[in-house]
């Protein structure tokens, strides 16, 4: 015997409730306020730039993760290319031999991050809950000569599911497209100011 | 019924990407670049890369996470990857050169991916890669790479840590070569 089910009704409710949840629209994502934009102007510019071969590998906890390099390589090219540091980027090898490393390591900060969205999926989002993604930039500079300058960056992305309010330092997301897209673009300039600002690095 | 029926569709379409899915392009290390970057090693063309004869033709077309099948974005053959991922190594360094009068080609030999338990998963890839120079073949050698990681009884968890792992064997594997002081000699000016 099947039972129909009607709009309004309680089970109707609770399975539109359930796509919803299986869907990630009740999930939101919000970029970590205290890593702020650095300006192309507030970037001490070389005084002869050099061209630079860019290397990028996303990662998650230090494994490659293909996918999710291909999708931000072109924001990592743009927020290199907009630093005003290098006289050309590209994939290929540079004329003068030099390479930037890029390196975003996606580092979860709560390992327990599925069972808290286990838990607000059970509860259909009632029990809300926030989970932070930490993200590692390690910039490497090596010059035609082998020289290597390193620097390192620190953002994050929270994610709210359910009923939970935002987080105190986060600022909202249209989509997690965006965020991630914005805490490319912040985390690498971020890192190559200190990297302009690197008396070695010239 | 309706409102049912459109449900199961709309949970089917969500689960959808679970079944099949193709691994990501492969992406140059900064590990095999500056290794092949060394002066001492020449500019190298990449001939053909195919499954091994006597290899199960299945290890060339799908491996398996629980359940999900992983395939290559190279034209549906892991020999076809390898290929393409050499040939980024090489052209991110500077060193391909489809003209160069030394050739290296490849054979898929073994193509795995286990991650079922509930604690460890591992993976083997292994290519018998060989370099001719102006014809008369000068390095034939296996190359094996076998790792083994951490795993989760949660597929949500296991599954893509698997599939990243597993993309990056192509890496290691490749830089197994890249270092072996016999393939350097091989492909040395």
């Amino acid at each position: 015997m099947s039972k129909e089910i009607r709009f309004g009704s309680p089970l109707a409710c609770s399975f539109i409730l359930a796509v919803s949840m299986l869907s990630s629209g009740c999930a939101t994502q919000y970029v970590d306020g205290a890593l702020r934009n650095v300006s192309a102007e507030q970037i001490r510019k070389p005084s002869r730039p050099q061209d630079a071969q860019l290397l990028f590998t996303f990662q998650t906890k230090g494994t490659a993760n293909a996918k999710v390099t291909e999708a931000l390589k072109a924001e990592v090219t743009a927020a290199v290319t907009s630093s005003g540091l290098f006289a050309a980027v590209g994939g290929d090898p540079a004329l003068s031999g030099a390479i930037l490393n890029v390196i975003i390591n996606n580092v979860p900060l709560d390992d327990t991050a599925f069972a808290k969205g286990f838990a607000t999926g059970l509860t259909l989002g009632l029990a809300g809950s926030v989970v932070t993604d930490a993200y590692i930039c390690t910039v490497d500079f090596i010059s035609p000569q082998g020289r290597k300058i390193t620097k390192t960056a620190r953002h994050a992305i929270h994610t709210t599911i359910g009923a939970k309010g935002a987080p105190a330092n986060g600022i909202k997301a249209k989509s997690p497209d965006e965020a991630a897209h914005t805490m490319t673009r912040q985390v690498v300039t971020a890192a190559l100011k200190d990297l302009a600002d690197d008396s070695v690095f010239k | 019924m309706r409102l049912v029926t459109i449900g199961v569709l709309l949970v089917c379409s969500l689960l959808e990407g679970c079944a099949s899915q193709r691994i990501g392009a492969h992406q140059a290390a900064i590990d095999n670049v500056q290794l092949l970057r060394q002066p001492g090693i020449g500019t190298i063309a990449v001939g053909e890369f195919k499954l091994a004869p006597d290899a199960p033709s299945q290890i060339d077309k799908v491996v398996t996470v629980r359940g999900s099948r992983l395939t290559s974005p190279s034209n549906d053959s892991f020999a076809a990857y390898l290929r393409e991922s050499m040939i980024a190594e090489l052209n991110t360094a500077g060193k391909y050169d489809p003209a160069s009068t030394v050739t290296i080609s490849g054979q898929l030999l073994q193509n795995e991916l286990n991650a079922a338990g509930i604690s460890k998963a591992d993976s083997t890839i292994e290519a018998k890669f060989s370099v001719a120079r102006g014809g008369a073949i000068v390095f034939d050698k296996r190359i094996e790479e076998k790792q083994t990681w951490d795993s989760s009884f949660i597929g949500a968890v296991a599954i893509p840590e698997a599939i990243n792992r597993y993309t990056e064997m192509y890496t290691k594997l490749l830089h197994r070569l890249f270092a072996d002081e016999e393939f350097r000699a091989a492909t040395a000016k």
